[in-house]
Parts: C-alpha cells; structure tokens; sequence
C-alpha cells in the first residue's frame, strides 16, 4: 500500500481497496491487452511529457483496465492527450530504448526466457513488502513482462531480435567450455585430411541423419511432414555434419537447428523466420553440447579392443567414401629401407590399381611410433587416420540434435 | 604399423616351452602382426624361443613364474594404435627381476620398477633426446622393445628372417579352412570378404 492511500481516512481506504482489488481482478481477466494497453499509454505519455498517474504495476494495470473499459473516459481522465500529429511514432525511439529493448531480448534468449520469470519474482518481493499479496504481486509482475516483451516485439522489433541473436550466440559460446570438459582430443600433425569426396560424403551421412530425424519426429507425432519440411531437415543434417568436424557437438546441432528451420521456410513458401531459427540452433546447441558430452564419455569408456575397432572401422567408411575398396584377408608386411610395418588396412582403386597404405589410430593419446614415422616418410600412399573423442561427441551431438523433439514446423 | 600384440620369450628349447604352455605346432608358416594366427613360435639362435599373440593382454595372464622354472622368461606387449602402450618384464626364478613400461600420458611416459640391465638408461637417455627434439613421434615407445632387444636378440618389427610358426594351444579345435568367397557390400565395407 502506498503512502498517499495510508494518508487518506481509513472510510476511503477502504474504499481504494474494495476499488483496486475489483481493478487488478478485471485487468487479470482482461490479461495481457490491458498490460498493452496500459504500456502504449504510458509510452505516449513520456513522448510527450505528459504525466501518468500510474507509478506502480499495480497503478499501470488499473489504468490499462480503465483504457479498455473506456478509452474515451480515460483519456479524458487521468492522460491528456496533446494534439500531436498523427505521423508521429507513439513510442521511444531513442538509442537508449532500442538498446534497452535489445538487452532485454538478449536476456530472454540466453535464459530460454526464464530471466523474466527471476526478474518479475524479485520485483514482486518489493511489491509484497510493500503489502501486495505475494501471489498477486508475482502473477502481475509477470503478466507485466509479457506486456512488456510484446511491447518491445511491436515496437522495438529489429533491436529485440538483434539483442535475442546476440544472447543466443553468448549461449551458444558458453556451452563450448562445459563440452569441453572433457577433453575431445587434438589431430597429430600426421593425420591425413579429408577429400572433397570424402566432405561430399559427409554431408551426405549428415543429409540422412537428418531425413531419419524428421521422419522419427513424424511417427512420434503421428503425421506426415511436407516435402519442403524434409528437404529442410536433409539440408540441416547436411550443414550439421560439415561443422560437426571441428569436433564440437554444440556447434553442430546449432548449425543443424538454423539451417532446417530456415530451408525449412523457404521450402513451405513461408517468410524465413530469424526468430525460429534462432530458437532453433539454441535449442540445436544444448542438444549438441549434452550428445557430445556423451560421445566424448562412450570413446573414453571404451575397451581397447573395442576402439581399435572402432578406428579400423572409420578407416574403412573412409575408403569407401573415397571410392576406394579395403582389401580383404590379414594384413601383410610392408617393407621399409629399415625393418617394415604391418599396416592396418590397404586399399584398392577402382582400377584395381594399389589404393593406400592405411594406420588407423583411435583415441587422444594415439601417435605414430619411430617405425611409423618410417613408414609415413618412405610410402608416399601411406595415409593415417586418427579417429578422436571428439569426433564421436560431434557425430552423436548431431544425432540427437536432428532427433530431438523440437521439429514442429509451423503449419500455413 | 598397428599392432597390438604380445609375446613371451623363454630362455629353453622350443618343445619345452610349447609343452608348459600347452600348445602344439600346425606346421603352417605364420607371420606375426598379421592376425593370420593367433599364435605362433620361433626359435632364436641365442637359445630363447619367442611365442608370439596377436592378443595384447595374453603375457599378462600366462604364468611367467612358473613358465621361469624352464629358464628366464622375456614378456613384452605393445600397441601402436590407441595409448601407445609397451611394457617388458623379466621374470627370473619365478620372481618378476624388472618391469618397464610406457604409454603416450604425462604420467606414464616411462614407468620402471625393479633394476633393469645396463642398455636401459643409454636406451632411455637416447629417446629423451629424441623425443624433446622432435614431439610429434612418440619415441619413448621403443624403449621397452628394443630393452627386449638387448636382452634376446628379438624385435618384432625387424627384418631379421626369423621364421614363425603357427601354433595353437592343446585344447582348441583345429580351424577349418574356408573357401574364399565374395561377400555383398557391407560385408567387404567391415572387412569381412
């Protein structure tokens, strides 16, 4: 309760009280377009300097209630409405406000909103200790954000969504070190890069982890997608896959998450929308963070057999990957101009010409030895695949990034 | 090359050796590292008769005390493909003399227990060397190869003619020759044709 309705006697006391609980019960029925309301008034007013008597939420809520029963009442009442050209914008356009508006966007998306939840809870302990009742005081607080962010989506549109980008890249950002925490592993010097054939296959890999994804969604969901929303999934995979070698599931999954919700868009004919796709490779991020936590624990959980296995496996999809053939029976010794080695694997061409002289190495510790070293500078086909941690938690990042439950495209 | 392998070199006659681990010849040639045999045996000049495992962890269940009442007994397993492991033990009298081993950690680069013989610090000193010079070989995984070395006269990856044969222990089925045939796609993709 305010100072200036404990100064009145105690008759019109409670009088003002009988009078605001029968205003903030019309404005809870009301909901948010009284908030609207009560916001666009008041953003009018300091345009144009005008006083509001509405100092507290609980005030705004009264008078947006008060707006919506009877505008020309109200405005009569306690907003007097200057004369001000009719092309004149009814809300702040000051830098400040845009970058205030920007901020708040920010907040909203690195917390998935639940930054208003904490700030309308801690503002309605001040109203509550201003006697509010707490439980009123939280439901307006609330209602007073959403107003608020529905304020700033209206007028404030572009600075919102640059502040919500922003807070969605800080979020994207944070979850690199947690990923991180355990150690994916770094590439030795002497790891033989991927072909084009090899990328071109990637994508492919990721196109139908992506096309699986969708489809899964479907049969959960029980309906059938478009050929636009499938396309879209195929593409997000696709991009998934290709940043998903660097190693970092978080990353993947955001690219995943961005690039099906856009394709997605274009696909079905509708405007691309940046606010889905942001949503959507946030949501992408911790998808992929929490799978490549997970891949990075499997490979490190593994027995040795099970990741030599694991590393002889991923050399032979990349043979295949370059077209070529992995020879089968055991493997046989390779001369060097000191001692030899015994390769993992060779390959065969298409011609049935000798394809490479493959090592498969899995894990962070995995180096070449002296002999192999050898090996690598005397055979100019010897090729050296080093399979890490890492690249598992990426690959199982964008499984459960293109898997997740997130893919409701909107319907037209 | 990817090995991951293990062998036990015993100071005694091959037949020996074969008997008090229980295995027996197949008369057919092997070649170790190949996967083409599980086990096989050759016997060196110097008197020590090396048993060769494609199984890494199969020196460390035989019993080299026991095994030691033939003669010195030589174990040694590596790995090149994931932690770059290598140990070499020698058991003498049915009690373990020294133990050296490695791996591609911080805390594991050279582990030793027991008074190895005298090649091991030249042997050490050397691939320290080597190694602060050049850190993207792992060097120090030699060392326990080529102390084995210096102790029997055998390394695994060196050209050196030894012949192998395969053998097989007592108990287990004679494998049966299968005849080379084409398997579909995904049976060539995981090396299975």
């Amino acid at each position: 309760m305010t100072d200036r309705r404990k100064t009145k006697s105690a008759g019109v006391i409670g009088d003002i009280d009988t009078w605001m609980r029968a205003r903030q019960a019309e404005v809870r029925r009301l909901g948010r377009d009284a908030e609207a309301a009560a916001h666009e008034a008041w953003g009018r007013a300091a345009r144009t300097g005008q006083s509001i008597a509405a100092s507290t939420s609980s005030e705004v809520k009264q008078l947006g209630a008060k707006l919506m029963q009877a505008p020309k009442a109200a405005n009569s009442g306690q907003v007097k409405r200057p004369a001000v050209a009719p092309e004149k914008p009814a809300h702040d356009r000051s830098a400040r406000a845009q970058i205030l508006a920007g901020a708040r966007g920010a907040q909203d998306a690195f917390t998935f909103g639940a930054g208003d939840y904490i700030y309308a809870g801690a503002r309605a302990l001040g109203d509550a200790a201003n006697g509010e009742n707490i439980a009123d005081a939280i439901e307006d607080r609330i209602e007073t954000e959403r107003a608020r962010d529905a304020f700033d989506r209206k007028y404030y549109g572009s600075a919102r969504t640059t502040g919500q980008v922003v807070g969605t890249g800080a979020q994207i950002a944070l979850l690199g070190p947690a990923e991180g925490l355990i150690a994916g592993g770094a590439r030795i010097p002497q790891a033989t890069r991927l072909i084009a054939r090899e990328v071109s296959a990637l994508g492919g890999a990721g196109a139908t982890l992506g096309l699986a994804g969708q489809a899964a969604s479907d049969r959960a969901e029980g309906r059938f997608s478009s050929a636009g929303d499938y396309l879209g999934a195929a593409a997000g995979g696709a991009v998934g896959a290709l940043v998903g070698r660097r190693g970092e599931g978080r990353l993947a999954g955001a690219a995943e998450g961005a690039t099906t919700s856009l394709v997605q868009d274009l696909a079905n004919g509708r405007a691309p929308s940046l606010d889905r796709a942001r949503t959507a490779a946030g949501d992408g991020a911790v998808l992929g963070a929490m799978g490549g936590v997970a891949g990075r624990v499997l490979a490190d959980g593994m027995t040795m057999s099970a990741k030599e296995a694991a590393g002889e496996t991923v050399s032979r999809l990349r043979t295949a990957a370059r077209g070529d053939r992995t020879l089968a029976g055991p493997k046989t010794r390779q001369k060097l101009k000191t001692g030899y080695t015994v390769p993992d694997q060779r390959s065969v061409r298409p011609n049935g010409e000798p394809g490479d002289i493959i090592e498969s190495k899995f894990g962070r510790s995995s180096k070449l030895s002296h002999r192999q070293t050898q090996a690598f500078e005397q055979l100019p086909n010897y090729r050296v695949d080093q399979t890490l941690p890492r690249d598992i938690g990426a690959a199982a990042g964008l499984m459960a990034s293109t898997h997740s439950d997130r893919r409701n495209p909107p319907r037209p | 090359m990817g090995w991951m392998c293990s062998w036990v070199g015993v100071r005694a006659p091959q037949a020996g050796v074969l008997e008090a681990l229980d295995f027996v010849r197949t008369g057919e040639p092997a070649q170790p590292g190949s996967r083409g045999a599980r086990f096989s045996v050759a016997e060196i000049p110097d008197g020590w008769t090396i048993v060769f495992s494609e199984d890494f962890e199969w020196v460390g269940r035989i019993d080299a005390a026991a095994l030691s009442a033939l003669g010195d007994v030589l174990g040694c397993k590596f790995e090149d493909k994931v932690d770059m492991a290598t140990a070499a033990f020698l058991v003498r009298g049915g009690r373990e003399i020294w133990r050296v081993e490695h791996e591609n950690d911080p805390d594991r680069l050279v582990v030793v227990r027991g008074d190895p013989p005298p090649p091991f610090e030249t042997l050490r000193d050397a691939l320290l060397r080597q190694q602060e010079e050049d850190d993207d070989v792992d060097y120090l995984h030699d060392l326990p190869l080529d102390l084995a070395k210096a102790v029997c006269g055998f390394r695994v990856d060196d050209d050196d003619g030894l012949e192998f044969e395969a053998v097989r222990p007592r108990n287990a089925p004679v494998e049966a020759a299968a005849a080379a045939k084409k398997g579909g796609f995904l049976a060539r993709l995981f090396g299975k044709a």
